[in-house]
């Protein structure tokens, strides 16, 4: 047996060997964050979405600026049902345009619970699906926080003015982000009162 | 220095050659006139032929990149060279995207990556060959590169706890792909080394962890690539690593035979091993003996007693007389929350009690094991060594700045109750060498005969001498370090055999950071073994700022304090910007042997906590600290005495 199937065969080496990753690391790797740290997930976003975290600095900026108010979201079942009220919401903003604009489903992730969301395009809007386990193949993939969606649900940011101050970045290819931008800029924009 | 030795051989020479003279012929005596005149001066100049070390350099000795596992897998993006780059100055962009400089460049850094699966994360998402050519490899590789990453970790995860992650992927030495890791390090440090400018060590962290109890130590080449090449790091897997000390010895031995070289290892986070960093009795199941001591006095020159997880200095439990030893402390349990900290193990933790037991050691088995001197590092797995309270950006990528990291949890093990808090992390710290020179080889040297000290983040310069010959007017004298080096030894070194009715002389100075808090007081700590094997500690205070009289218990009163927590300033009306003083023992038993070290404490300024709380408006919670006092530790001066 070659020395190193001998290795990996050794329970305690397969063990220290994930130990010593996990050691470093906080429990329950894979999560939203509703139920444990997910400090992991969060951390190989960077990998597999580059620069994915981003949206933590650029939120982080706007926190500063005022630009986005400071609080967190309770870690809780209430805390749950308010963030899920706020993707339905973000979802009923993004209205199709005319009906000759065919806009493709696309997935959402909430950074701090690294909680997915994906967006079906139904009727004259989107249907939205909370606690996905990721994106499907070909979904544009949209990163950003709870308060920069809570923003575009409450109409205080429109998705461009996210995506251009950077607490908000999308992953597919550049027609599918111009695609979506063509099409939800606007979205969120307070309508003027008569 | 020199040129005074030699006008005393030239005075002897002088003196005798007379004395044949006049045995001869009586000449008569030379007047005092003639002498001078016949005598050569010493130059004009003072510092012609200085050769000690005249300014201190400011480092980090323990980065983390995205090269170590956890670092990467907390998101950290930033690899070695941008790690150098911004040790060196720079402004780079965090793994958050947030731009972040140096208030001042650094003299030196050594990145210390974990040495077990160095540099996979990295290549694993870079979609290395060698990863590629295996097919699990490849098809993770393809995941990633269709959108569908987030899947490939997990499997990543799964496989390695399952046992079935595949042999071609593990990055164990002897490797390819470990290989390749090691030498990107040797190379990023190789091409940011510019000797004279700034100096970037060849490292790594060997990092034993057995239990949950931290024994790490990093280690450092004094050598370039071409030596450091010819090995690979020292990991904790069997059969090509181990997780016993004494056996990462063995392997810095044999590197030292095989090329010639020189490296030194510095242990850190005593106060998370849970009472087995500094063992007296025991250790893996051996007792202590001569080799053990030697070899740890060898190869363990330094300790590194503060940095972001913790300060390892003193503990209140074990010195209830010294009002500072509770700082900046973690004393819940050990690196993993799994076993939780019992009061017992707190003495075999601490640097004070380290070198305390060390004195009782060398009288049962010949040599101080603990006889180290002290850095501070940065521990920091971000590749920022970003270290100053109102540039803090944490110790891993979820703790860079933003609102809610004053508020977040670092470790709960709900089992054991260990939990500790993002506050608790501290802006901690650097490392100060006096060397001659900035390059590896004098900074090493340095480290070696331990002319260091540890601070907490500021860059204070601070001198330490020991001797039997200070006299009060030499801290009137404005080069002070041009008599402490004539007149006794630098911090870290020794002092024997105390002369017929003397006491030890201490030369200390301190001047504040140039762009930072002013000093409080100088204090000496003291710890000194009996006849009867007691070890005993005092403390000192040496030397403050203002006109404070030491109060009825003989302690100096407290500076007070200028911090506006809520706006996060402070302001130097208090304290003072130096503090030089000699000072000699007033109980000093020759008989006893001892160590003196020096611990400069800052007047009080805001802590990171209070900066955050300040730019994002939010409130900290219950306990949180918002003010800091800094501080530097010297490397001691030992004390033997005559046989």
């Amino acid at each position: 047996m070659g020395l190193r199937k001998a290795i990996l065969k050794q329970p305690l080496v397969r063990s220290v060997t994930f130990g010593t990753m996990i050691l470093c690391l906080p429990p329950g790797a894979v999560a939203c964050g509703y139920h444990d740290d997910v400090s992991l997930a969060r951390g190989v976003l960077n990998w597999v979405y580059p620069d994915a975290l981003h949206v933590v600095g650029a939120m982080a900026q706007a926190v500063a600026e005022k630009r986005l108010p400071a609080r967190a979201t309770a870690r809780d079942l209430f805390g749950y049902h308010r963030v899920v009220r706020s993707l339905q919401e973000y979802g009923k903003k993004l209205q199709m345009p005319s009906a000759e604009m065919q806009p493709s489903a696309f997935s959402l992730l909430l950074i701090e619970p690294m909680l997915w969301a994906r967006f079906m395009p139904e009727g004259s809007g989107f249907r939205t699906q909370v606690h996905t386990s990721g994106p499907q193949a070909g979904d544009l993939v949209v990163i950003s926080g709870e308060e920069v969606v809570r923003g575009v649900a409450n109409n205080s940011w429109t998705v461009g003015q996210a995506y251009r101050s950077g607490v908000m970045r999308l992953y597919g290819t550049d027609e599918q982000v111009r695609f979506f931008l063509a099409l939800h800029d606007h979205a969120g924009r307070r309508r003027p009162t008569q | 220095m020199k040129a005074s030795s030699e006008r005393l051989v030239f005075v002897g020479l002088m003196t005798a050659g007379f004395i044949s003279l006049a045995s001869a012929q009586d000449i008569g005596s030379p007047a005092k006139e003639t002498l001078d005149q016949a005598l050569p001066k010493p130059a004009y100049s003072p510092y012609v032929d200085r050769d000690f070390p005249t300014r201190p350099f400011f480092g980090d000795t323990h980065l983390h990149t995205s090269f170590s596992m956890d670092a990467g897998a907390f998101g950290a993006r930033l690899g070695p060279r941008e790690a150098y780059r911004f040790a060196r100055g720079e402004q780079v962009n965090s793994s958050t995207g947030q731009p972040v400089r140096l208030s001042r460049p650094l003299d030196f850094l050594v990145v210390a990556d974990h040495s077990d699966n160095m540099g996979f994360f990295p290549d694993l998402f870079a979609g290395k060959p060698d990863l590629l050519a295996d097919p699990t490899g490849r098809k993770w590789n393809d995941m990633i590169k269709t959108g569908r990453g987030g899947e490939a970790a997990i499997e990543i995860i799964v496989a390695f706890s399952h046992g079935t992650f595949p042999k071609d992927l593990m990055y164990f030495p002897g490797t390819r792909a470990y290989r390749g890791a090691w030498q990107e390090t040797i190379a990023a440090a190789e091409h940011f080394n510019e000797p004279g400018r700034f100096t970037a060590f060849i490292g790594y962290e060997w990092t034993s962890n057995t239990n949950g109890n931290n024994l790490h130590r990093n280690v450092i080449f004094r050598d370039n690539g071409d030596k450091a090449s010819q090995v690979e790091p020292f990991t904790v897997y069997p059969p090509y690593g181990s997780d016993n000390p004494v056996e990462l010895w063995k392997w810095m031995e044999a590197y030292e035979k095989k090329t010639g070289g020189s490296v030194l290892a510095i242990a850190h986070n005593g106060n998370l091993s849970n009472g087995t960093m500094f063992p007296v009795v025991e250790a893996f199941g051996k007792r202590l003996d001569r080799d053990y001591v030697e070899q740890r006095a060898k190869w363990e020159r330094l300790y590194e007693t503060t940095q972001t997880k913790g300060t390892g200095e003193a503990h209140p439990a074990l010195s209830p007389n010294d009002e500072f030893a509770a700082f900046e402390i973690w004393d819940k349990g050990n690196l993993d929350g799994s076993v939780a900290k019992k009061r017992e193990m707190l003495e075999f933790e601490y640097t004070r009690s380290a070198y305390k037991n060390g004195l009782k050691l060398e009288r049962e088995l010949g040599t101080n094991p603990y006889k180290f001197g002290l850095v501070g590092s940065s521990d920091s797995h971000t590749g920022l060594t970003a270290m100053e309270e109102d540039n803090f950006f944490g110790k891993t990528v979820p703790q860079e700045p933003n609102p809610h990291r004053m508020g977040a949890t670092f470790i709960n093990n709900p089992k054991t109750g260990v939990k500790v808090m993002d506050w608790e992390v501290g802006s901690s710290g650097y490392a100060a060498v006096w060397a001659k020179e900035n390059t590896r080889a004098s900074l090493w040297d340095a480290m070696q005969r331990k002319e260091t000290y540890s601070t907490t983040g500021t860059r204070p310069i601070v001198r330490f001498f020991g001797g039997w010959d200070f006299e009060s007017q030499d801290a009137h004298n404005r080069l002070p370090a041009q008599i402490g080096y004539t007149k006794g030894v630098a911090m870290g070194g020794d002092l024997r055999a105390a002369p017929q009715g003397k006491s030890p002389t201490f030369l200390v100075a301190a001047l504040k950071d140039p762009i930072g808090a002013n000093l409080d007081r100088y204090q000496i700590v003291k710890g000194w073994l009996d006849k009867d094997g007691n070890v005993h500690e005092k403390i000192y205070d040496v030397v403050w700022s203002g006109d404070r009289r030491p109060g009825p218990d003989g302690k100096v009163p407290s500076v007070g304090s200028t911090v506006d927590v809520a706006n996060a300033t402070w302001t130097n009306t208090i304290g003072a910007p130096e503090l030089i003083k000699v000072w000699t023992d007033p109980e000093f038993d020759p008989t006893q042997p001892a160590f003196y070290y020096g611990r400069v404490i800052e007047i009080p300024t805001p802590r990171w906590t209070a900066y955050d709380a300040k730019r994002y408006g939010v409130r900290p919670l219950p306990g949180t600290a918002m003010t800091v006092t800094e501080r530097a530790y010297t490397s001691p001066i030992w004390y033997t005495p005559a046989r």
